[in-house]
């Protein structure tokens, strides 16, 4: 089944068209990675799938509805989790507090001004840290964590919404080659067990070649290549773009 | 026809001098990023430089010409020692510590100004040159202002190319561009910021210097001309010279055609326009400098009270009730200001917080709900208690419907808008005689009813401050904190940062305003220096003196303020002064903030 169905996406900024007509689907509980050279726009492509960016053209299908114009806060109550490339929590607030945050906002419990919120929602939110690995972390404020333990609690916030879909742009950029592998691990394992989709672009080839079921691969805009890895592996356009043979 | 003709003119000459203001403010923020609060202060020395250089020399245009560069050259110079003294010290503070520095230079100078050319306003009589009148669509026009159109275009060329076709030009669009970059290639940003602040305040002096013959030098066109500037500048684009020029066209004919068509609501009808272009535009109309979100010093959680702290809270409640039997009443009478003072400052408080937005205008919210309650006594003669429920209802209700206008913009923008919208609240409240007094202000708001005024100003405060800190405890409080901590984020998790935001400047416009509902009732008067830039500056420096990470801050703040501020009153009538050297010194000494409360080696 189609969950999510990309139709001839195109953005450019100024005179620079960055994406050009990329179309491609993603089914449900399927991993695909999105990969590319450096600046082939799938940081761009990304943006416009989560409402961060608004197409000039085109259309994001999810789940039969179209939600290119929609706003970011829209797209994940449809149940769209979102991983930055530099991951993006709330600095000042204890790691629980920030998954905190996530549940109220899924309970529709934030527009109550009297309750104290340190009560709300802490078994949940102890089951989701539980699930990445921080419950040792979890009275911790967040401004102390190390990079991966972020990227950890990313996923945990990602995931607060019992998602469809999980979009992580570069789930291990910035991180020692251990804590890559973890990370990738533990994205894999969530997806699996959770049975949600995930598209994720990505640096390091060898999560990419270890974990998508499919690979969509970008240059200078266009998508010019897709299948499993071993196939990618193989395909001269895509030899061509990273190789230059 | 021709009257259209000649309201064009007057209003490009009317733009010239607040172009040339602006185009200063605007370079200089480009290259150091600092908003310059003190460059009102340059424009006016300007003024006065330029009246003690001028009525000295012969009356004639070329010695005009030469005292007016002189003026201005005399005003670069106080600008770079300005530079080289206080503000390079500041670069690298959160912008609310700069605007709290320049501010101080502001009042510093607010008071030297006197000393140094008496209390008076200071005309410049017109030579003769300069007082004919010329003939243009068949009506006079005065010949002064006909000159000065032309040197807006002139400084405006004269600055475009320089910056695009000198070395120092290409070095200060650089630095405007990406300064880590410019740095990064060796650029002597030292030097270059000295130049261009010198730059900036000549541009200023100018300005001011030019106003002369037109009106007098006088001690209020600081504060007058700096907000204009301002509302140029966000309009413009900041960090735009040719968006500074566009807008300060745009205010100059709205001024002009305004004063014919709506006299009373010129200032509103400027606000509208800011408010529709930045809607539509964000960064003002050739703005491209992205800018930072506020400052994110150090940010610790807000914990709720410690039990034994809540219970000496409570006990100094319990304490306080009784006070009215045993306090002398001239101390009664500061302990309710302390009281009003520390809801003024929660109110803040929750945007500058939790909210993490500044507001440098909070004194409209304050001074609405004073004149909210006044006008209900008086004009409804309505009780005490109904007077004093007007006062967050009217607060409240315009701050939500102007946030919903400003929360999408951020930092200095915001800080800039608010300080625009408190200038509008005041000139309002100045000018709309029938209604407000004007300067007369409404006198007779006196409390009524059995029970002395002080407990219901106990009472209201313990109530509205509990409320707010229940808020930032609360479920929105958290998904306040969340926007202000990542937006990205918060969206990407449902929240939605815009609509947190204008209910948290709608709460802590009515809690502002409250606290303006219970000053009126205290000094049984409104006066419209209750929405002065003063006001708004008093409730920073109590939310920053107490730290803004805490809950017990705000308290702790408004009570040592208050203090501080009745000594200096009681001690010296430079207070001004006196003010204004303890802000700078407050903003050198803990370089990471008040708030973090460290210290520097």
């Amino acid at each position: 089944m189609t969950l999510l169905s990309v139709r001839k996406l195109s953005k450019a900024f100024g005179g620079n068209q960055v994406v050009r007509g990329v179309s491609f689907d993603v089914a449900a509980g399927e991993i695909v990675a999105l990969i590319g050279p450096n600046g082939a726009g799938k940081s761009t492509c990304f943006n416009m799938l989560n409402g961060q960016i608004g197409p000039d053209s085109g259309e994001v299908l999810f789940d039969g509805m179209s939600i290119g114009s929609w706003s970011p806060d829209r797209i994940w109550r449809l149940g769209v989790g979102r991983g930055f490339q530099i991951a993006a929590t709330f600095g000042s607030m204890t790691v629980r507090d920030n998954v905190r945050a996530a549940l109220l906002s899924r309970h529709r419990a934030v527009w109550r001004f009297f309750r104290p919120a340190s009560g709300l929602f802490t078994q949940e939110a102890d089951a989701l840290l539980a699930r990445v690995g921080l419950t040792p972390l979890a009275s911790q404020g967040c401004g102390t964590l190390a990079y991966g333990d972020l990227k950890r609690l990313e996923l945990a916030l990602a995931m607060s919404n019992q998602p469809r879909l999980l979009l992580v742009d570069e789930p291990t950029a910035g991180m020692t080659p251990t804590d890559r592998g973890a990370v990738t691990d533990l994205l894999l394992a969530l997806a699996r067990e959770s049975g949600c989709a995930v598209l994720f672009t990505e640096h390091d080839t060898d999560a990419v070649f270890r974990i998508a079921d499919r690979i969509l691969v970008m240059d200078k805009g266009v998508l010019i290549a897709e299948g499993n890895p071993a196939a990618i592996r193989t395909n001269a356009l895509v030899r061509a773009a990273y190789l230059g043979v | 026809m021709d009257f259209l003709a000649i309201q064009f003119l007057t209003g490009l000459s009317g733009s010239v001098s607040l172009f040339l203001t602006s185009a200063g403010l605007t370079v200089i923020f480009g290259v150091t990023r600092v908003v310059n609060f003190a460059h009102g202060s340059l424009f006016m020395l300007g003024a006065y430089i330029g009246w003690s250089i001028l009525t000295r020399l012969p009356h004639d245009p070329l010695w005009f010409v030469a005292g007016v560069i002189a003026a201005a050259l005399a005003v670069a110079a106080i600008g770079a020692a300005l530079e080289t003294t206080l503000l390079r010290r500041l670069y690298r503070l959160p912008e609310l510590f700069q605007l709290l520095a320049t501010f101080g230079v502001m009042l510093v100078i607010q008071d030297v100004t006197p000393l140094l050319w008496g209390p008076n306003d200071l005309p410049l009589p017109r030579p003769p040159w300069l007082r004919g009148f010329i003939t243009i669509f068949g009506a006079h026009f005065p010949r002064y202002d006909l000159i000065l159109i032309a040197v807006g275009p002139i400084v405006l060329a004269g600055l475009l190319l320089l910056l695009a076709r000198t070395r120092f030009g290409m070095l200060i669009r650089a630095c405007t561009e990406n300064r880590d970059m410019a740095a990064a290639l060796g650029v002597d940003q030292r030097r270059l910021s000295t130049i261009i602040f010198a730059l900036g305040a000549g541009l200023a002096g100018l300005g001011g210097v030019l106003i002369l013959p037109d009106t007098s030098a006088n001690t209020q066109m600081d504060l007058s001309v700096i907000v204009e500037a301002f509302v140029v500048v966000v309009v413009g684009g900041m960090g735009s010279v040719t968006g500074a020029f566009l807008a300060s066209l745009l205010i100059g004919e709205l001024q002009a055609f305004g004063i014919v068509l709506l006299p009373k609501a010129t200032l509103v009808l400027i606000f509208v326009i800011m408010a529709v272009v930045l809607s539509l535009k964000p960064h003002g109309l050739l703005g491209s400098i992205p800018l930072a979100t506020i400052h994110q010093a150090t940010r610790t959680p807000f914990r709720p009270a410690s039990r034994r702290l809540r219970l000496l809270g409570w006990g100094a409640v319990v304490l306080m009730a009784t006070a009215p039997f045993w306090l002398p009443p001239y101390w009664l009478s500061v302990l309710t200001e302390v009281l009003i003072a520390a809801v003024f400052a929660c109110a803040l408080h929750l945007m500058m917080g939790p909210g993490g937005m500044i507001s440098f205008g909070h004194a409209a919210w304050f001074g609405l709900g004073a004149y909210g309650s006044a006008l209900t006594l008086k004009t409804l003669a309505a009780p005490m208690p109904l007077a004093l429920l007007a006062a967050p209802v009217v607060a409240g209700v315009i701050a939500a419907l102007f946030g919903w206008f400003v929360v999408r913009l951020s930092g200095v923008y915001l800080a800039m808008l608010t300080l625009a919208f408190a200038q509008i609240v005041w000139a309002t409240a100045t000018q709309w005689t029938r209604l407000t007094g004007g300067d007369d202000g409404i006198l007779g708001v006196w409390p009524s009813g059995p029970v002395p005024f002080f407990w219901w100003v106990l009472g209201l405060t313990v109530v509205a401050i509990r409320l707010l800190q229940r808020v930032i405890g609360s479920s929105y409080g958290l998904a306040l904190i969340a926007a202000r901590d990542s937006e990205p984020r918060a969206l990407a998790i449902g929240l939605r940062p815009a609509r947190l935001r204008m209910v948290a400047f709608a709460l802590s416009g009515a809690a502002a305003g409250l606290a303006g509902g219970l000053f009126a009732f205290k000094s049984g008067s409104v006066f419209p220096t209750y929405v002065a830039v003063g006001k708004s500056v008093d409730g920073l420096l109590m939310v920053l003196l107490g730290g803004i990470e805490t809950l017990i801050g705000p308290i702790v703040g408004a009570v040592a303020y208050t203090g501080l501020y009745d000594l200096l009153l009681q001690t010296t009538s430079m207070w001004r002064l006196a003010l204004g050297l303890t802000i700078i010194a407050l903003v050198l000494l803990f370089p990471d903030g008040l708030a973090g409360g460290r210290r520097r080696p």
